[in-house]
C-alpha cells in the first residue's frame, strides 16, 4: 500500500513538474516564440530615401525606438533631413505616404528572435536620430541593420548603394507593400524617452494634409501648397 | 552625361582657348555656359523632386548634379584670372 502511495505520489510530481516546464513563461507581457519581431529594410535604387519597418510578431507590445507597437502591427522608421519639425528619425511616415510613392524600390526581411537582439536594435535605432549629408537616412537603415543582424549591408550615405547591397544578398522583393497609416500615426523621435509628439495631425492648424499629395518638401510645406490652392479655390 | 561630360568637354575648350586664342575676353564664354548649364539643371530638379518623395533636401540633391559644373566654373574662372 505504502509502496503504492509513493508510486502515486511521484507520478503526480512528475506531471506537474512537467506541466510546469511546458508551460509557457510570459515575461513582460510576451510568450517565448520563435520571432519578436520581423525587419524589413527598404532602400530606394535612386538616390531618394531608405528606411525600416518593423512587425511585432511576439504576442504582446515591444518597444521599438521609443514608440510601443502592438502584437501585429508595423511601425516605419527612418531619418528625414528636410523636415522642419525634426531632422531625425519619424515614425510611420512612410507607412503614410505608401510603397507607391516612393521610386523603384527593393527590400529585405530577416526575424529578431531574442530580447538581446531587439535590446541591440533598439539601442542602435535611439543612438541615431539626425540626419546630415555624411548621416543620411541609408546610414542609419543600414547601420541599424547592421547591428541587429548577421547579414551586413553596406553602410553608404547614398540609398542606391544600400539598394545594391541589398539586391547582392539575395531573396529580395522588388517594390513591397506596406500597410497603410493615416497621419495621426506619425511621431518624431525625441531623446527623452518615451515621449513622443504629433507635430501634424492632431494640431489646430485648419490647414488640412492630403493623403494623395506627393512631394519631396514633407509637411509644413505641402500645407502651405494646400493652402494655397484652398485659397486659388475660392 | 549631361552632369559630368558636358561641364569637362567645356572645360577642354576653355584649355584650348586659353592655349591657343589670344583675345582672353573669349574666355568668358565657357564659365557663363557653365553658369547656364548649372541654372537649368537646377531648375528641372527643383521642379523634377517635387513630384519624388525623398528624405533628404533639394539643395542637397541639386548640388549632388551640379557639383562637377561649380569645380569648371571655379577652374574655368582661375584660368581667366591666370591669363589677364
Amino acid at each position: 500500500m505504502n509502496k503504492l502511495k509513493s508510486v502515486f505520489k511521484f507520478t503526480v510530481l512528475f506531471l506537474l513538474v512537467i506541466s510546469v516546464i511546458s508551460l509557457p513563461v510570459k515575461a513582460n507581457g510576451i510568450e517565448p516564440r520563435a520571432n519578436l519581431a520581423t525587419v524589413t529594410i527598404f532602400s530606394t535604387k535612386e538616390n531618394n530615401h531608405s528606411w525600416l519597418t518593423v512587425k511585432n510578431t511576439s504576442g504582446g507590445t515591444i518597444k521599438v525606438g521609443h514608440l510601443n507597437v502592438s502584437n501585429g502591427d508595423t511601425v516605419s522608421l527612418g531619418t528625414w533631413g528636410n523636415i522642419k519639425q525634426h531632422k531625425g528619425i519619424w515614425y510611420n511616415y512612410e507607412l503614410y505616404l505608401g510603397s507607391s510613392k516612393f521610386s523603384t524600390h527593393v527590400s529585405i526581411s530577416r526575424n529578431i528572435t531574442s530580447t538581446t537582439q531587439l535590446n541591440k536594435f533598439n539601442t542602435t535605432i535611439n543612438g541615431r536620430d539626425s540626419w546630415s549629408l555624411l548621416n543620411t537616412c541609408s546610414s542609419f537603415a543600414g547601420s541599424v541593420w547592421d547591428q541587429t543582424f548577421a547579414d551586413k549591408v553596406n553602410v553608404g550615405v547614398l540609398p542606391s548603394y544600400l539598394a545594391d547591397s541589398i539586391i547582392k544578398l539575395g531573396g529580395y522583393t522588388t517594390n513591397r507593400s506596406m500597410p497603410s497609416r493615416n497621419v495621426s500615426a506619425i511621431y518624431y523621435h525625441t531623446s527623452s524617452g518615451g515621449q513622443q509628439t504629433t507635430p501634424i495631425g492632431g494640431g489646430s492648424s485648419s490647414k488640412s494634409l492630403t493623403d494623395n499629395t506627393v512631394t519631396s518638401f514633407p509637411l509644413e510645406i505641402l500645407e502651405d501648397i494646400n493652402y494655397m490652392q484652398m485659397n486659388l479655390g475660392k | 552625361m549631361i552632369n559630368y561630360a558636358l561641364p569637362i568637354i567645356l572645360f577642354i575648350l576653355e584649355g584650348y582657348l586659353y592655349l591657343k586664342v589670344q583675345n582672353r575676353y573669349s574666355l568668358y564664354l565657357i564659365p557663363i555656359l557653365l553658369v547656364i548649364g548649372t541654372i537649368i539643371i537646377a531648375t528641372s530638379n527643383y521642379t523634377n523632386f517635387a513630384n519624388i518623395v525623398t528624405s533628404a533636401p533639394i539643395t542637397v540633391h541639386i548640388l549632388m548634379n551640379v557639383w562637377v559644373y561649380l569645380l569648371v566654373i571655379l577652374a574655368s574662372i582661375l584660368l581667366i584670372i591666370k591669363k589677364t
